[in-house]
Formats: C-alpha cells, sequence, structure tokens
C-alpha cells in the first residue's frame, strides 16, 4: 500500500495531472502485487474505465452546455428571472441565484455556469451600485448548485465509478438539496442586500413577467426535456442528452439564429477537450480502482471511520469534513474518482444508504468550488469581474455557511434526500 | 550550426503534432456526429414507429472508447487536464524544472504504456460485440485505440511542459520572459 500512496501523495503534490497520478498510483500498487508484468493491467482496466455505455451522455450534455453559452439564451433567463423579484431589496443578486437554478436544470457544470451568468450579470451588477467582490461572489457561490441539480457531469462520473446508485437515482436525489442550497443562497443575500442598503427594481408586473415568461420559454424547454425526460422515465439517460443537445442546437441556429458555424465547431472542439479531461479520470479511476478493491484500503478507512465514534452522525460529519477538506485541494471531479473508491463502500460498510452518502459526499466536495486555495468557479468570478481573488472569498464567508448548513442538514436527514428518489419510483 | 537544425527538427516535429492533433480533432468531431445521430434515428424509431431498434444503443456505445482514447490527446494537446500545480509553482526555478521534468516522464511512460501493452490487448482480441442478431463487429475495432493513442500522446511531447497544464507553462513562460 505504501508504494500506491508515496507515488500518489509525491506526483500529486510535483503537479502532475491527476489523472496520470491515480494511473501512476495504482501501477505502482499493482506492481507491488505481482511485480512488473502487472503492468499489463493499464490497457484492459483503462478502456473498462471509459466503456460503459451511460459515458455516451457525456459529450451530450458538454455540447449542450457549450451552445447554451454561445447562443446568449442566458440574457432572456435573467430578463424572466427579473421580473420576478420587483422592490426586494438586492434584486439583482437575488436574480444571480435565481438564474443559476435554471441554469442547473441545463448544464450541471459549475464553472461553465459561473461563466455564462457572470459575463452577463457581474457587469450588471457593478452598474447597480454592488461590489465587484460581492457581485463576483454571489455568482460563483451559487454557480455550484449546477452541479448538485440534474443534469450532472459529477453524478454520472460518481455512478460510473462506483456503481452502487444509478445515474437517474442520483439525478433524483440531487432535486431537493439542490433547491435547499438555492432557499439558503437566497437567505444569505436577502440579509446581506438588506443590511447594506442593495437596491430593488421596479414593482413586479404581471405583463412584464408574461412577456419575459413567454420570450423565455422555448429555453425551459431543455431542462423539461433532460431532467422530465429521465425522471418520468420516458426518456433514457443518453436519450435525454442526445434531446438537450439536439433541441439547444435547433434552438441556437434555427430559431434564434445566433449561433454561428464558428460556434458550433468551437462548441463541438470544446466539447472534445472536455470530454477528454472526464475519460481521463474516468480511465484512471478504474485503474487506481483495481487496487483500491484488492488492497483492502476501504476496509482500512472503515475501521478509521469506526474508532473515531459510533455515532452515525458524527461518523458522517466526521467524513464531511475530509471531503471538504480533500475538495479545498483537488478539483471537484478528480475529487470525486479519488475519493469515492475509498469511502463510499468503507461508509456502506458501516450501514449507511448508497445514494444518502452519495449525495452527501458530492455535496461536501462540490463546495471545493468555492473555498480557497482552489475554489475554481471564485477564480473564474474574480477574473470576470476582474477583481482579486481574496476579495471575493471574503464576500463568500456567508455563502459559504449558508452552503454548510446545507450540508449539515442533508448528512442528518436521509429521509430528506430519499424522498424525492421514492415519490417518482427511482429506488424502492 | 547544429543548434540550428536541431531547432528545424523541432520546429518539423511540431508541426507534426499540430498537424496529428488536427486530424484527431476532426476524427473525434465525426464520430461524435455519428454517436449523436445513432442515437437520435434510435429515439425518432422509438417515437414514430413505436419501437426500439435493436442496433442503435450497441452501436452508439463502440464510439466511446474511440472518443475517450482520442479526446484525451486532445486535452493533453491542449494542456487542459486538471493538476494541482500551485505548490510547485511557487517553489524555486530549480525544483519547478525539476518537477516538470517529473511530470513530462510521467506523461511519456503513461503514452509509452498505452502503445506498449495497447498492442498485446489489441492482438489477443477475441471477443465480439453484438450489434444485433445478425451483426457483430470485432473487439479489435475498440482495442486498437489503445495503442493508437499512447502513439499520438507520445508524438505530443515535443510541446513540452505545455503539456502539464497552464499553470506549469505560464511559469516557465514568465521565466523565459
Amino acid at each position: 500500500m505504501s508504494w500506491a500512496v508515496g507515488t500518489f501523495v509525491f506526483l500529486i503534490f510535483v503537479g502532475v495531472p491527476i489523472g496520470l497520478v491515480m494511473v501512476a498510483a495504482g501501477l505502482a500498487g499493482a506492481v507491488s502485487f505481482g511485480g512488473i508484468d502487472f503492468l499489463e493491467i493499464i490497457a484492459d482496466r483503462f478502456t473498462a474505465g471509459v466503456s460503459g455505455f451511460v459515458l455516451i451522455a457525456v459529450p451530450y450534455f458538454v455540447f449542450t452546455a457549450e451552445v447554451m453559452n454561445r447562443s446568449g439564451l442566458t440574457d432572456r433567463m435573467v430578463a424572466f428571472a427579473n421580473s420576478l423579484f420587483g422592490r426586494v431589496p438586492g434584486a439583482l443578486s437575488h436574480v444571480n441565484i435565481a438564474v443559476s437554478v435554471f441554469f442547473a436544470g441545463i448544464t450541471g457544470a459549475a464553472v461553465t455556469d459561473t461563466v455564462a451568468i457572470g459575463k452577463t450579470l457581474i457587469p450588471a451588477m457593478k452598474r447597480e451600485g454592488y461590489g465587484a467582490a460581492y457581485s463576483a461572489a454571489v455568482t460563483a457561490c451559487s454557480s455550484i448548485i449546477g452541479p448538485i441539480i440534474p443534469p450532472s457531469v459529477i453524478m454520472i462520473v460518481y455512478a460510473t465509478t462506483l456503481r452502487d446508485v444509478s445515474v437517474l437515482q442520483l439525478f433524483a436525489a440531487g432535486v431537493v438539496p439542490g433547491l435547499l442550497m438555492a432557499a439558503a443562497l437566497l437567505v444569505a443575500s436577502g440579509y446581506i442586500s438588506w443590511k447594506r442598503g442593495y437596491a430593488g427594481h421596479e414593482p413586479i408586473r404581471i405583463a412584464r413577467i408574461l412577456a419575459t415568461g413567454i420570450a423565455t420559454l422555448p429555453v425551459f424547454g431543455i431542462p423539461i426535456i433532460i431532467i422530465g425526460g429521465i425522471l418520468s422515465g420516458i426518456t433514457t439517460l443518453t436519450e435525454a442528452g442526445a434531446l438537450g443537445a439536439l433541441y439547444s442546437f435547433a434552438l441556437g441556429f434555427f430559431v434564434y439564429r445566433s449561433l454561428s458555424r464558428r460556434d458550433i465547431w468551437e462548441a463541438l472542439v470544446n466539447t472534445v477537450s472536455f470530454s477528454g479531461v472526464v475519460f481521463l479520470l474516468l480511465g484512471a479511476s478504474t485503474v487506481l480502482g483495481w487496487y483500491v478493491t484488492r488492497s483492502g484500503i476501504a476496509r482500512d478507512a472503515a475501521e478509521a471511520i469506526k474508532l473515531v465514534s459510533s455515532d452515525p452522525l458524527i461518523q458522517i460529519l466526521v467524513v464531511n469534513l475530509l471531503l471538504i477538506a480533500l475538495g479545498m485541494v483537488i478539483d471537484v471531479l478528480p475529487a470525486v474518482v479519488v475519493a469515492a473508491p475509498v469511502l463510499a463502500p468503507a461508509m456502506i460498510s458501516l450501514g449507511f444508504d448508497p445514494l444518502h452518502f452519495g449525495i452527501v459526499m458530492l455535496l461536501a466536495l462540490n463546495l471545493g468550488n468555492i473555498t480557497p486555495p482552489v475554489g475554481m468557479t471564485i477564480m473564474t468570478a474574480a477574473k470576470i469581474a476582474d477583481v482579486q481573488y481574496e476579495a471575493v472569498i471574503k464576500e463568500s464567508i456567508p455563502f459559504m455557511a449558508s452552503h454548510l448548513v446545507v450540508i449539515a442538514v442533508a448528512s442528518a436527514s436521509p429521509t430528506l434526500i430519499l424522498w424525492f428518489p421514492k415519490l417518482i419510483g427511482a429506488i424502492g | 550550426m547544429n543548434t540550428g537544425s536541431g531547432e528545424g527538427v523541432l520546429a518539423a516535429c511540431r508541426r507534426v503534432s499540430d498537424g496529428v492533433n488536427h486530424l484527431v480533432l476532426v476524427v473525434c468531431v465525426i464520430m461524435i456526429t455519428v454517436m449523436f445521430t445513432i442515437s437520435v434515428a434510435g429515439i425518432a424509431h422509438q417515437a414514430f414507429a413505436g419501437s426500439a431498434l435493436s442496433w442503435s444503443n450497441s452501436l452508439a456505445r463502440l464510439f466511446v472508447p474511440w472518443i475517450a482514447m482520442l479526446s484525451l490527446t486532445v486535452a493533453f494537446k491542449r494542456g487542459e487536464h486538471i493538476a494541482m500545480g500551485m505548490l510547485v509553482t511557487r517553489a524555486p526555478a530549480l525544483v519547478l524544472r525539476l518537477a516538470q521534468g517529473l511530470g513530462l516522464i510521467v506523461v511519456a511512460l503513461f503514452g509509452f504504456l498505452l502503445f506498449w501493452f495497447g498492442i498485446p490487448y489489441f492482438l489477443d482480441s477475441t471477443q465480439l460485440f453484438m450489434i444485433s442478431d445478425s451483426w457483430q463487429i470485432s473487439h479489435h475495432w475498440v482495442a486498437v485505440a489503445v495503442p493508437l493513442s499512447g502513439l499520438i500522446l507520445c508524438v505530443h511531447l515535443v510541446d513540452g511542459v505545455a503539456l502539464l497544464g497552464d499553470d506549469m507553462s505560464a511559469v516557465t513562460e514568465e521565466a523565459a520572459s
């Protein structure tokens, strides 16, 4: 075990791409078992990791997000969300959170949401007198709803890595905590806006809500196709991904005509490139997983957790702290493939529900998107707002706290997480 | 003079690497489009004819390993793979150079191992994928993507530290300027 762990720790701090770190650690462990001949597992295991049927959906969802970002559909969503908040102090701050929820039902990746929403809303917020750092903070912290409300690339990766839960179950279980995250953020945003006296807008007018709602209606077809199709059982995950991609393309190219041929090519190139990032991690997780399964690391982890406490609540809170710490130094996607094969079997062996723990794990790791030092969405939003990273971190603290409350509630209440999947028949 | 010819060879190798990457990108885009068309055809058949196409899902999934293996080389070429470079990029120049060298060696080893063990993996593949009752495709189709992607990755090694991501290469560029 020491060879694999040593290789992992050393290479990760040297700055080697995390996918390769996992391959190297898995191979080091394999060689320690069976000598140099065991290096040959790389071909078979890596291919097995990138061959799952469900992975057809990965490029489809990435392409949908790319098309959304390039065809200006965000502005329509902002106009609609704007019409909903009227004179409420800090209306635009709340709009930012609401748009993140709409967007979460389409793209499922935090950084893409930050870019799409931030480019439109951060300049608008600055013009209305919000601080640049606050504008970036609310954008970054609300974008992390994206990977929790379906569809979600990290949920596909989690289900592919572990196979204890299906993508459908994870998607269904993500709805309630995703909405809770939005509610908690709105509370924080409301309090800050009231304290600082941020401006509201014109009074709510039904005519305006209807006009912007009708103009945005076709865009809402995307989450309806994807989430509605999957959760109702009308379509499979891959079919929903394909239909979502086809619909968003048709909307951008034929209906709104805001998508040029160059945009389509660039969207496809980015789809290939980002898929490559996901696939390296998936293949690598299978190589590392081969070793983890045989080494007994998961069993040792379960023993270590039992040593801390026999109370399940304490156990899951301790694991949450570990996951949040991991998320602080590793990006959420690789953190999922690194932590899931070790911690999920350990927690399941301690009696936790696989779906409940899966969602708690994703919530905790997802927090890493907004925590220093590697808070990807914070970095992205700070760049868009042209403000110091540290200033955005400071403004994000109330929003981080609201996310922590949601993680604690989700950890303590499996019923809350499992209610919606049970309601739609995703679990028995 | 030797340096000049060395630079010429390196420039030629980089052109080959760029050309290969462009070709791989086009192939990936074509494969995604074909896979997408098959998926949509399956959905349309189900919707209009009322029955599922027996071959659509089985055929579409055969493109996934190809897209996966080729796209990861594209992500390397664009320096997009995720690494934790924040510590090493703050280290003294010598440590950074050593880390970059080690990183490149790991990339090279990964490419070499995929190529080296991918060849017997390809040659020994005897499995058949059932697309439909009368249509089978050899596992060779999937397996050959492994050594090929290893080879492509080795070709891209001429790009040096750029393969390790923006953090690592940006520091080197700053130092050079």
